[in-house]
């Protein structure tokens, strides 16, 4: 019987700690508050009170980008697609290869292409399925990054430590940053066995990749000197 | 009615013992074992312990083990560096009190380990446990979130 007895109270002992344990343990979880202060909010739950209130930042508007789109600039694949147009010039009119495409821009949501583009595709990922890449997990570009964060952790407004050159187009200035490491940017550079240079000179490999950014290169065997628009999905190249 | 020999009647109350207590703690879930550190401007620290970390989607949702605050963290720009995915925090909102309020968020990077062997983490040698996160955001007004942990959940 006293056996009996012990095992009630090892059991009743035992309830309330799983229960709290299922309820994630308000005695013990409320955290330890290394600094000591007390909690403006009071309460359990985070201390994170005085970091709220502002307005949802919104994303603000970028002048002259147009919905310049992931890869749909000119290589056939914008029709019935709301991206891709870049701005109102329409890449591809009066470029640098001469004229060789005609995007005819219906209320800026078709994008037609006429006479088609040369489109170097990845040379390592050579079946071009979508994200392959990316172990097939698509990739979106991230608000306050350049490029969205395909070319590494770099955010939008950064030092001038990392800027490396600008390209004008369209009347626009565009501003190129260093490619980081183990970045997406750096995976398709890598592809291409590209090595990124400063924007500028004449006789470059020019990439504009999302969000309206572009980074410059040598030429090699693999990419001829041009304009190319980066398609994120697959890593190919379509000359502009 | 005769009872059984002293020792028979000890081994047979540690027997029933250990059973029950298995039964009792085998019905309690995984305890959470996540980790949430808030390091506010002026260096106050507030370190939350066992706080549950579950992925729905493209969102972490982070509970307080009182279950009165939640984080819902959502990330992008997901690329994979290795076999570590590495996610840029885009947004996160409290949840709590009653309320749902966006936090002034600024920026954040997340390292996701989806393996089942720790993951180095680039030019680090820190590693990132199996199924486990490690993220740190920022705050406009300069708080510092740092979350690490096991997920208990995945929703993909």
């Amino acid at each position: 019987m006293k056996y009996l007895c012990a095992l009630a109270a090892i059991l009743i002992a035992l309830t309330p700690a799983v229960s709290s344990a299922q309820r994630g343990g308000r005695g013990g979880g409320g955290g330890a508050r290394a600094g000591g202060g007390a909690r403006p909010s009071g309460g359990g739950g985070f201390n994170l009170s005085r970091d709220t209130g502002r307005a949802p930042v919104t994303r603000p508007s970028q002048p002259g980008s147009g919905n310049r789109g992931n890869g749909n600039i000119g290589n056939g694949n914008g029709n019935g697609n709301n991206n891709g147009n870049r701005g109102n010039g329409n890449i591809g009119n009066g470029n640098n290869n001469g004229n060789r495409n005609t995007n005819i821009n219906n209320g800026n949501r078709t994008n037609i292409n006429v006479s088609g583009n040369t489109v170097i595709r990845n040379p390592v990922y050579v079946n071009n399925s979508a994200w392959g890449w990316n172990h097939g997990v698509a990739w979106r570009p991230a608000y306050g990054y350049w490029g969205g964060g395909f070319w590494g952790a770099m955010a939008i407004g950064v030092t001038s430590a990392a800027v490396f050159g600008t390209i004008a187009y369209n009347n626009r200035t565009y501003t190129s940053y260093q490619v980081q490491p183990s970045s997406p940017g750096a995976t398709f550079l890598s592809n291409y066995q590209l090595t990124q240079v400063q924007c500028g000179p004449t006789g470059l490999v020019v990439v504009y990749g999302p969000e309206n950014s572009v980074i410059c290169a040598n030429p090699n065997n693999l990419v001829t000197a041009g304009n190319y628009q980066l398609s994120t999905d697959t890593l190919t190249l379509t000359s502009m | 009615m005769k009872l059984p020999p002293r020792g028979t009647r000890r081994a047979l109350a540690a027997a029933l013992l250990t059973l029950v207590t298995s039964f009792v703690l085998g019905l309690a879930p995984a305890a959470a074992t996540g980790t949430a550190t808030v390091r506010q401007s002026d260096g106050h620290v507030d370190v939350y312990q066992n706080v549950q970390l579950k992925v729905i989607h493209n969102a972490l949702f982070v509970t307080t083990a009182d279950g009165e605050g939640t984080l819902v963290i959502y990330r992008a720009a997901c690329s994979y560096q290795g076999d570590l995915m590495v996610c840029f925090v885009t947004s996160a909102t409290l949840v709590q009190a009653g309320k749902t309020s966006p936090l002034d968020f600024k920026r954040g990077t997340a390292y996701v380990n989806e393996t089942d062997v720790p993951q180095p983490l680039a030019l680090s040698t820190t590693k990132v446990p199996p199924h486990s996160i490690v993220l740190t955001f920022t705050t406009v007004r300069g708080t510092y979130v740092g979350i690490t942990g096991r997920f208990d959940q995945v929703v993909k």
